[in-house]
């Protein structure tokens, strides 16, 4: 990152990279809980990607394939063939289901 | 003046104008008023305005709307619009039901509705639709990771805007696919251009819509605390809006970006990015 750069985000970096994982599951559960109540399938779908990527992060296979497969529930009958690509490529990222 | 067409004809498009700079509430007695005396004097297009102005309104302002309002307002006046000799009220509700099914993750029927609107510009000549509507089909492109078809669909939209508004949706849009396909500078200077003609001309709803952009091309081209700010501010002024469809968009991105810097720069997997 050039110098001016780094100087511009160094403020914000030190503010935010300690926290950044429990602001990022902040803001998904935050437009999760939106979308469901205004009816988008979409954004619930890549919110609980989101937050399911959050959990593999922590070593949560478990939570993370439980919001996977609830995401691809509601991904599949949009004919959105990127988003059900990026789910499936997060499912196979869990490993076996072992539930 | 009396309930006349032309009365019902204005009170519509002072509503349009409310909804311009964001004061929907106010908008809508209106429409219902114009609606009212328009099916009164039974003035078809007067009609036509009243009822897609509704539509755009209950889509902008959601919050206290069931999810589908705004697309059960506009199905059962399409027929009605379609026959109509003047195309914008058309235009209007064939864009609403573009973007509803473009945040509903319908991709498929937002392209039919996209393709429909630029199918009315070219069988009726009239460059606005047309326009629009390759704009519409660049977003979609957008969302479906194909930047270059969306700058070249971007490329026709400009080559065909008369408009300010079609010619910066189609810059927004150009900007947006520049940005995804990492050109954030090139990204950021455009929306940055759509912002000024926006304030320009006191288009309230050009240059807020473009924020989240604006934010993400920052965010892309390295500028975190001010990206994040404009996506923050975005976030807030929809929530003050009562459009929580956009506010939803909003926290969404921000997750992705504090993601993003949990996980060292990860690329990011959503489907916007």
């Amino acid at each position: 990152m050039p110098l001016g750069l780094l100087l511009k985000n160094i403020g914000f970096m030190l503010r935010t990279v300690p926290f950044a994982a429990r602001l990022a599951r902040r803001e998904y559960e935050a437009g999760l809980e939106l979308a469901r109540q205004a009816g988008l399938p979409g954004f619930q779908a890549q919110s609980l990607l989101g937050l399911s990527l959050l959990d593999l992060l922590k070593g949560r296979g478990g939570d993370a394939r439980a919001r996977l497969d609830e995401a691809m529930d509601l991904a599949q009958p949009l004919e959105w063939p990127l988003l059900e690509e990026k789910i499936a490529t997060a499912i196979s990222d869990t490993g076996p289901d072992d539930r | 003046m009396g309930e006349t067409r032309e009365l019902s004809l204005i009170l519509s498009w002072l509503g349009i104008a409310y909804m311009d700079w964001h004061r929907v509430p106010e908008a809508i007695p209106l429409f219902d008023r114009a609606l009212r005396i328009a099916e009164a004097v039974g003035d078809d297009r007067a009609v036509g305005y009243a009822r897609v102005g509704l539509v755009f309104a209950h889509h902008l302002w959601n919050e206290d709307q069931p999810p589908d309002s705004a697309v059960e307002l506009a199905l059962p006046a399409l027929p009605l619009l379609q026959r109509l000799d003047d195309k914008y009220p058309l235009l209007m509700c064939y864009t609403v039901l573009t973007i509803d099914r473009n945040q509903f993750g319908s991709m498929k029927q937002s392209l039919g509705w996209a393709q429909k609107l630029v199918d009315v510009g070219k069988n009726e000549n009239y460059t606005p639709a047309l326009a629009t509507g390759l704009s519409l089909l660049a977003w979609t492109e957008v969302l479906s990771e194909r930047y270059e078809r969306a700058i070249d669909y971007a490329d026709q939209a400009l080559a065909q805007a008369k408009g300010i508004f079609e010619r910066v949706s189609a810059m927004a849009v150009k900007a947006s696919a520049l940005t995804m396909s990492g050109h954030a500078q090139e990204g950021f200077d455009l929306l940055n251009e759509v912002h000024c003609i926006g304030y320009e001309n006191g288009e309230l709803g050009l240059m807020y819509g473009g924020d989240l952009g604006l934010g993400i091309s920052m965010l892309l081209a390295g500028d975190m605390s001010a990206g994040m700010g404009t996506v923050r501010d975005f976030t807030e002024r929809y929530r003050a809006n009562g459009n929580r469809r956009l506010v939803a968009m909003g926290h969404f991105f921000q997750g992705e970006v504090y993601r993003q810097i949990a996980t060292g720069g990860e690329k990011c997997r959503s489907a916007y990015c």
